[in-house]
Parts: C-alpha cells; structure tokens; sequence
C-alpha cells in the first residue's frame, strides 16, 4: 500500500544523502587548509602530548609534563570533565613589558603572568559540544524534509486518487501506510543528518569533545519536532490539490511568529502568542530558552520540556487525525 | 447473477445534477457498454459506483455486497484520464500493483507490455496519452480481476491498438469477467457490448441488449398515394414515439413492433417498409430524436 | 477452420443474425462440411471481434435450428446425420429471408403483386433455363 510514498521517501533520501555527502567531502577537502584543530593540544611548543606519559591523580584528572622549546616547561592537566589546564612556564623571558594579561577566545581563557625571569601562561580550556545541540540541528535539518515529505496526501490528491482508492485497503491505512513511511523517512534523515555532524567534528578533532547529558529528552523533542512539522502540513493540504504555497508561507510563518509575540501594534502579538500554540519552532525556542525568559504562549503556560514534547507530540498526532478527516470525505 | 446493481444513483455538484436517478444492472460475465455524449455522466456513475466520489442518493451493490475495499483484489478501474505518477517508470507503477494485489500475473503484464510495445523502463512523463492509457490497460489486465471498469479504454490509441483493446475485453469476457466500459467509439461498444445504456445529462436514456434494440429500434417508411393521408389513427399509438410527414411520406420513429405497424399501413393502403436502425442511428435517435429522420433523408 | 465469416458489425441487423446466416449459408453451400468443427466461441469472439455471448447465442440458435450440435467439452460440430435436410433447410432459410426483403422493397417501391410474379418468374426463368422447357 505504501509502495509510492516509499519511492517518494526513497528519493528524498537519496537527495538528503548528496547533500550530507557533500558536505562531508568538503569537511574531507578542506582539513589540510585548516589551521589545526578543534582539539587544542595536537601540538604544544612543538610536542603532541598524547606521546607523553600521564600521570592520574586522586581527583581522576591526569598530568602530562614535559619540556617545550627553549626551555620552556609545560604542564597539562585534563579534568574528568573535559576541561583542560595548560600551564607554559617560560623561565628565560626576562621580560621587559609588566602586567598581567587575560584574554578569553571563546571556550579559551588565556592569562600570562610575569614574575622576574618568568612568564607563565596558562590556558583553560572548557571546551564542551553538547549532544543536545548536535540533535535540535539534526531535527531541524529533518524538519525541512518533514515538510516536504507532509505533502503526501495532497500528492495523490493532485489527479492520483483513482489508483490509491482502487486498492484494497481503506482510505484510512493507505493514508497511515504513507505517513508510517514518511515517518520513518524523517526521523532517517535525523539519524544520518546527525551522524554527519559527529563525522564533521570527527575529522576537525571534536568528536571527543561531544557531551552527553539529558539528552534523552533532547533526542525525543527533536524527532517529535520534526514530526510535528510533517503533522502540520499535512493537516494544512490534504484536502489541497498543490500545496506548494501552504509551504512557501509556513516556514517563514513559524519563524517570524516567536518574535512577533513582542509586538504591541493592535493586537498582533497576542495573535502571535495564540497562533504560537500551533507553532513547532516556538516550542523550539522555549526549548532551547530557560523557562523565565520564554512568554511566547497564551493558551499554553510553558510548563517546561515535558511539556513542550507533549505539545509536538500533540501536534503530530492531531496533525494527522486532522488529515485522515479530510480524506475520508475527499472525491477523486 | 447481477455484478452490479446501480440503484437511482444522484450525484450533485452543488447546483448541477451530474448524475440523475440513474439505474442499472449489470449482470456477471457479460460486456456491459455506457454511451452518452460528453458531459453526460459516465465518469461521474464510474466514480460513484467506485466509491471515489460519495452519490447524493442512491446505492451500488457488487454481487449483492455494499463496495468493501477487499473488493478491489477482483475489480480494476481504468479511468479515462491517466491516473499514473509521472516521475515513476512503467515497471515501478507494475511493482506497485504486485506489491497490493495478490492476485497480479508478472508474467502477463509482461505479455500486455509486448502487446503495446511499452518498455518498462520508460518514465511515465515521456509517455504520449495512448501510451498511458495502455500503461494503466496492462496494470489493470494484469491483476487479473473478475469485473473491469474501463472508462474511454480506447482514448488516444491508434486502430491497431484500438483493436488490441477490443479484443482483451473480448477474451476477457470469454473468460466469464465482467466488463463495463465506456466510449465515443459506438462502433466498439456495438463489436464488444452486449447491453448498453445510453445516459444524457446524468439521466438513463436508453438501456437494454444491443440485440433487442436493433430488433426494436426501427423507423417505419410509408408512401401514401396523396398527402392528404390520414395520421388519426396512429395519435395515440404507444408504438410510436415520433412522426413526421413531408408530402406523401410519413416517417415513424418506433421502439417496438415495427413489423405489425408495416403490416397496419400497408392495410391502409401506403407502399411501407421498415429500415434497421444500426446502434449509432439508436444513439443519435434517443440523444436528439430530430436526428435519424434527418439522416435517412440524406441516406434517401 | 476455412469458413470465413464476416460480419458487419455496424449494420442494423443483430450480430448474432447475421453469424446464423453466414453459418447457414457456408452450410448450404459446402464450405462447412457435415461433421466440420466450428471455431470455439472464444477463437470465433477473437477472430470477428465480437462479443463471445453473441457468438454463444448464435451457436445456441444454431444448434436448435438443428444445424450444428455440440458435443460438451470437444466443441461444436456441423451435424452429420440427414447432412443434405440441413443444407438444404439451412439454404431455403436463407433464400426465404432473401426472397421476403426483395418483394417488401419491390412492393414498397410500389410495384403491383403481377408486377411482382413477373419479376420472380424472369428471375426463375434465368437461373433455372432448362427445367423450364
């Protein structure tokens, strides 16, 4: 019953693998140029530190120590939690210019401090990649093809219906056949949408970076975000024989929509804050925002994550209630 | 046994009456043809009777059974317009039928490809409009069902292929399926049909064996010696369902009884004869009476 | 399977009138033998392009006009007994219809009976030379 809408997936697939492809080769192509990596100690004063032996302390974190160029002593300290110390002791800069130094450089904080003969910089690094983040950006990579693929059932309606209705099945498991597939096909282009980051982070040195923590729920939000995404459209055309236009306005509508909840002009912001119930990106935004500074709902008080999976959940589930409605009374 | 039995079967567009009270009964194994003029309501009783679109009022009944979607294991619909997805390729739309029908034969949909010369690898889009009418034709065949909708079967295909089509109804009917199809074609549905109905503006027009009509179905020709003949007698004939006269002669339009109406006129003195209708001249005459005599003044 | 028939399907006459008068007339004349198969129904449906019910009907006729019988399962047969009362009934069927259609026309052209009989004995007269002296 499902055989077009696997074809249908199927391509999409195949587009979504050349897209991720290419940007996996260009991750490949580009390495060489790259100035090191991600991964700040490949290379101290000249030295790769994972040819030195580590020393573990009783905290569980390790030190390496070993002699840099010109006399230079460098120790680094590695923390369980993935934060490093790097100390660099220059015992000939007999330097000339006073004053201590701090610099911070994104997950780098450097601070030089000068003593007599000696400079000593030390570098902090907390470099952290929560899991969290790579699985939202997964979704939303697989929120564009929910969309896509939410045509489904508008597809058939634009002059196929004779040969899905002459099939034995009812209405209703043709229509749930496809979404089942195209279900799949979204939370497929997650999966390999994700597995291309980790790749990316991987070749520039980060995957060992990547930090795993509540990402259960993380994991569970993204794929019903795409899914409610798919639940939406297909709600919205079903009954359409093109719905090419429902999906120029939608994305632009859902982004715009969090932000409009600001506008005091007429009444244009609760507007916004109403139609945000029916909003994915909103529950994106209150999702990714600590719970005081999102107000973007009325009907729904943000009652924190458990809620906002609820919610898209919700949004898929009755997108798709909704679309069976439509085509159970449709005529071919 | 009835196939299918169509019950004052109604389909309204809003205001428009596509289909009007329209009845029939089709009965198993036999070639059951639909005549009527463009925007008659053939497509719309086919939709109807298939539960694509919902009737107004009325019901379809196959083999005494309200439509079930198992049904269509055993029923294939072709309908008029093609129904096929562009960017798939002929051999995909036949996977698609293996994969949904238990009882689809590869290997005559394999044959049916040869028959029309079809390639499966050829995409739908390239394909000219005879060309996916035969497609959906070889899909449908293929299946192998027991009842065969087919609307315009014949659409867009050249002669040799028109006849390909003829004579795959032709052996399926031989093998006791039941064929319904529609045409422009009157000469195809006369070769193929056995009964027929003719619809105009969703309303049963005619209906009954192709036989039966042309025995029927006749005009009667009389010459009088002078045209001051009298009609008197024959105003409230049932038998007659037009007449005309110009001068001495007097043309009847008769469904039934023709031969015992020559006999009466003759009686009466005129020189009478009875000219066969063929199903085109049936068509003409019930779709706009005023045709047929019109037409045998040419043919005079 | 020799006989050929044709038939004219967008004639006014029945199609399966039509197949019993040529079955009638290959009958009368020797093309179908006594005890000649026929075509199947299917072989026969497929060959003219009609409807396989219209040649069942046909044969149906056939067989109760007593020209053909059908033996189940082996198909359907020219009869062998009294072949020369088939022919010749199966001709004098034909020629009746023949010989009715002509003087209907001829008298709706409005020809008299006399001038009717003078036109069949002309005929007669040509067709039968020597029995007529």
């Amino acid at each position: 019953m499902y055989y077009v809408e696997f074809l249908r997936v199927m391509r999409m697939l195949r587009l979504v693998g050349y897209v991720l492809g290419a940007v996996l080769l260009l991750a490949l192509v580009f390495r060489p140029f790259s100035h090191g990596s991600i991964n700040v100690n490949n290379s101290i004063e000249g030295v790769d530190p994972s040819t030195i032996p580590a020393h573990t302390n009783a905290d569980g974190s390790t030190t390496r120590s070993f002699m840099g160029k010109h006399g230079r002593h460098v120790t680094i300290v590695a923390r369980p939690d993935k934060t490093e110390t790097i100390t660099v002791d220059d015992p000939a800069y007999n330097g000339k210019k006073g004053g201590n130094e701090h610099i911070e450089f994104g997950h780098l904080k450097v601070s030089t401090s000068n003593g007599g003969r000696h400079r000593v910089s030390t570098i902090d690094t907390d470099l952290k990649i929560p899991l969290n983040i790579l699985l939202v950006i997964a979704a939303c990579v697989a929120a564009i093809v929910a969309t896509l693929l939410g045509l489904a059932l508008s597809r058939e309606n634009d002059g196929h219906l004779e040969l899905a209705w002459t099939k034995p099945a009812s209405r209703e498991s043709y229509a749930l056949a496809s979404v089942a597939v195209d279900s799949l096909g979204i939370l497929g282009v997650m999966l390999a949408t994700l597995v291309t980051i980790v790749l990316v982070l991987a070749i520039y040195g980060g995957a060992s970076y990547i930090t795993v923590s509540d990402s259960l729920t993380s994991l569970l939000f993204g794929m019903l975000f795409a899914l409610s995404f798919y639940g939406i459209v297909l709600a919205a055309t079903s009954s359409m024989r093109r719905g090419g236009l429902v999906l120029s306005l939608l994305w632009p509508a859902a982004l715009i929509l969090p932000g409009l909840v600001r506008v005091q002009w007429m009444n244009l912001g609760t507007v916004a804050r109403t139609l945000n119930t029916i909003n994915p990106v909103a529950y994106l935004y209150a999702f990714l925002s600590s719970p005081q500074t999102t107000n973007i709902f009325t009907l729904l008080p943000n009652y924190g994550t458990a809620a906002q999976v609820l919610a898209v959940l919700l949004l898929f589930v009755a997108g798709v209630a909704l679309s069976l409605a439509q085509w159970r009374r449709l005529e071919a | 046994m009835t196939a299918i039995s169509i019950r004052n079967l109604t389909k309204n567009y809003g205001s428009f009456v596509a289909v009007n009270d329209f009845s029939a009964d089709i009965e198993a194994g036999t070639v059951f043809g639909l005549l009527g003029p463009n925007g008659a309501g053939k497509t719309t009783t086919f939709k109807c009777m298939l539960g694509l679109a919902a009737p107004t009022a009325g019901s379809v009944l196959f083999e005494g059974q309200p439509l079930q979607p198992a049904l269509f294991e055993r029923l294939a619909y072709v309908p008029e317009k093609s129904v096929l997805y562009d960017w798939m390729t002929i051999g995909e739309h036949l996977e698609m039928q293996r994969r949904a029908f238990s009882r689809f034969d590869a290997g005559r949909a394999k044959e049916l490809l040869a028959l029309f010369d079809l390639g499966e690898k050829k995409k739908v889009r390239s394909l000219s409009k005879g060309m996916r009418t035969a497609t959906a034709l070889c899909m449908a065949f293929a299946n192998n069902p027991d009842i065969l909708v087919l609307d315009e079967p014949t659409s867009g295909l050249d002669p040799v292929n028109q006849r390909a089509v003829l004579k795959l109804i032709i052996d399926a009917s031989a093998q006791g399926k039941t064929i319904v199809f529609s045409s422009h074609q009157i000469g195809q549905v006369e070769r193929a049909a056995e009964n027929i109905a003719i619809m105009q503006k969703g309303k049963l027009l005619v209906g009954g064996s192709i036989d039966d009509l042309k025995a029927g179905w006749k005009i009667v020709e009389a010459i009088f010696d002078t045209d001051q003949f009298s009609t008197n007698g024959l105003a409230g004939d049932s038998r007659v369902h037009r007449m005309e006269r110009t001068g001495r002669i007097l043309r009847l339009s008769v469904h039934t009884g023709a031969d015992a109406l020559v006999d009466e006129l003759t009686k009466m003195g005129a020189n009478c004869r009875a000219v066969d209708l063929n199903l085109e001249d049936i068509f003409l005459n019930a779709v706009d009476p005023a045709t047929v005599t019109t037409d045998l003044v040419e043919k005079a | 399977m020799p006989a050929v028939f044709t038939i004219d399907a967008r004639s006014g006459v029945p199609i399966y009138l039509q197949l019993i008068d040529q079955v009638k007339r290959s009958v009368a004349i020797g093309v179908l033998e006594p005890g000649e198969q026929l075509p199947t129904v299917k072989q026969l449906a497929l060959d003219l392009t009609i409807n396989p019910n219209t040649v069942a009907r046909a044969y149906r006729d056939l067989e109760r006009d007593e020209v053909i019988e059908t033996a189940s399962g082996r198909g359907s047969f020219v009869r062998g007994n009294g072949t020369a009362m088939t022919a010749r009934k199966a001709l004098s069927d034909v020629a009746v219809d023949s010989l009715t259609h002509a003087i209907r026309e001829a008298k709706s052209i409005g020809l008299n009976r006399s001038e009717v009989l003078a036109l069949v004995q002309t005929a007669v007269d040509r067709w039968f030379p020597k029995e007529e002296q």
